[in-house]
């Protein structure tokens, strides 16, 4: 049996050896790397319908979460806050902030609208979207998403942001949320 | 006589348009009659038992002569238009060109596929990937029981195989015993994509622990509480896919598709 086990564990790490993919490592980056390649279909707290690649062209922090979430949801957007507190005038001034939703059934324009102002965002500079329910999956695959429906309703999920340059190539993906109030204004200065 | 006619053709046209508007599943599927699932790894104690509602799968795993009709049809999908975005640079690259097979047999197993060309050719015959659920579901089946985990000669003959290295030369698909339902390789041949490989998050649950969601992972976490301790075929399962990302291919990972009812 213990040989077994060892076999078992054996195969096991062989998998866990999958080639881990490089973040936009500076060499040879193209439209190619943009998730703008990704097509799924949002609509705003406003009701307007958009495409992935709404801040082409800006610097864009973006996450996923869902409306009723009311633990880890407003944890997202007091770090974003703080990170966005952080950034000097000029590079805010080019930086967006794209939040879309894991839950499109629920979180209607007029649900995002309200949130967005219950926490004071500046909706000239950022957005909460919602995909068709269909693309949830793959906009979370792309980010590195891993979540799940539970039966009480609302989600488990890991969380994270994305920072993507002007075409939409990640710069940075930040697995947790302890950190990005440092880590993303420290990698934008260098962009500028 | 022209009025029997006239009958006679708005039957025809009621019929065509039932079935037009019902598309059986196409050829190649069998029906899996819906039932309990008892996941090998509760996502949640209140998920000790998960309604599964029946569906249509493929008998086999995709082909690559399958996927190469695809690829032919979708060209966005062939290994040097595919954004990198959706697939890793090993992307179908055992084909001896992006449109031909060489040395891959079309009967084999399509592999070193990402999920996100998985999911395209689903949904390009009017599939789906198979849900996790509906996958292990399925798979829990010996060729004379629909539910064989309790079955320990079955279920040494599954882990058998998860402890074999792989052949060199794949086999061919549908050439195993069928299991219950009609399905194929389920076990056997290359581990398959599923809709939500993205979903287990063992106990790095975000409410739990919002800073360091790797901790605990799986593995110790997962034993915890685990219905069948000693089934480790589903624990390399739920090892395997939480190690995947959806760009990644692998020489033993394919994928078969699923439908609705």
């Amino acid at each position: 049996m213990k040989k077994l086990f060892q076999k078992i564990l054996l195969v096991l790490s062989l998998f866990l050896l999958l080639e881990k993919e490089s973040i936009a490592s500076s060499e040879k980056l193209s439209e190619d790397d943009s998730i703008y390649g990704l097509s799924i279909h949002l609509t705003d707290q406003d009701g307007k319908k958009l495409g992935l690649d709404v801040y082409k062209g800006q610097y864009v922090v973006m996450s996923l979460f869902y409306a009723s979430c009311n633990y880890t949801c407003p944890i997202l957007i007091d770090a974003l806050k703080k990170m966005d507190a952080a950034l000097d005038e000029k590079t805010r001034l080019k930086t967006r902030i794209l939040l879309i939703s894991f839950d499109p059934e629920n979180d209607t324009p007029a649900v995002l609208k309200k949130l967005a102002l219950q926490h004071k965002l500046d909706l000239s500079r950022w957005k909460l979207a919602s995909p068709e329910k269909n693309e949830v999956r793959d906009i979370a695959a792309l980010l590195g998403f891993t979540y799940r429906s539970i039966p009480e309703g609302g989600f488990n999920h890991t969380s994270g942001v994305t920072l993507l340059n002007p075409l939409g190539i990640p710069l940075l993906q930040e697995e947790g949320l302890a950190r990005i109030a440092e880590l993303i204004p420290e990698k934008l200065k260098k962009e500028f | 006589m022209k009025l029997i006619a006239w009958l006679a053709g708005v039957c025809i046209w009621m019929i065509c348009g039932e079935v037009l508007a019902n598309p059986q599943a196409g050829e190649g599927m069998v029906r899996v009659e819906g039932g309990i699932l008892v996941p090998f790894y509760p996502p949640s104690p209140k998920e000790k038992e998960i309604p599964v509602k029946s569906f249509w799968m493929d008998k086999t795993q995709v082909t690559n002569a399958q996927f190469l009709s695809f690829v032919k049809q979708n060209p966005s999908w062939r290994r040097d238009k595919i954004k990198k975005i959706f697939a890793d640079a090993r992307y179908l690259s055992y084909w001896q060109t992006p449109s031909s097979l060489g040395n891959a047999k079309p009967d084999q197993p399509v592999t070193q596929i990402s999920w996100f060309a998985a999911k395209a050719y689903c949904q390009a015959q009017d599939k789906r990937l198979p849900t996790e659920n509906e996958w292990e579901y399925a798979a829990q089946a010996s060729p004379r029981q629909a539910n064989a985990r309790k079955d320990m000669e079955w279920r040494t003959h599954v882990l058998d195989w998860y402890t074999r290295p792989a052949p060199k030369e794949l086999p061919e698909v549908g050439k195993s015993e069928p299991n219950y339902w009609g399905l194929y390789d389920l076990h056997g041949l290359v581990w398959e994509w599923v809709l939500d490989f993205n979903s287990s998050l063992i106990s790095s649950d975000n409410r739990e622990n919002a800073t360091s969601p790797d901790k605990n992972r799986f593995c110790g976490a997962g034993a915890l509480v685990a219905t069948e301790k000693d089934d480790y075929a589903s624990f390399m399962r739920i090892a395997f896919r939480t190690s995947l990302k959806a760009t990644y291919t692998t020489s033993n990972l394919g994928f078969r598709c699923a439908k609705d009812l």
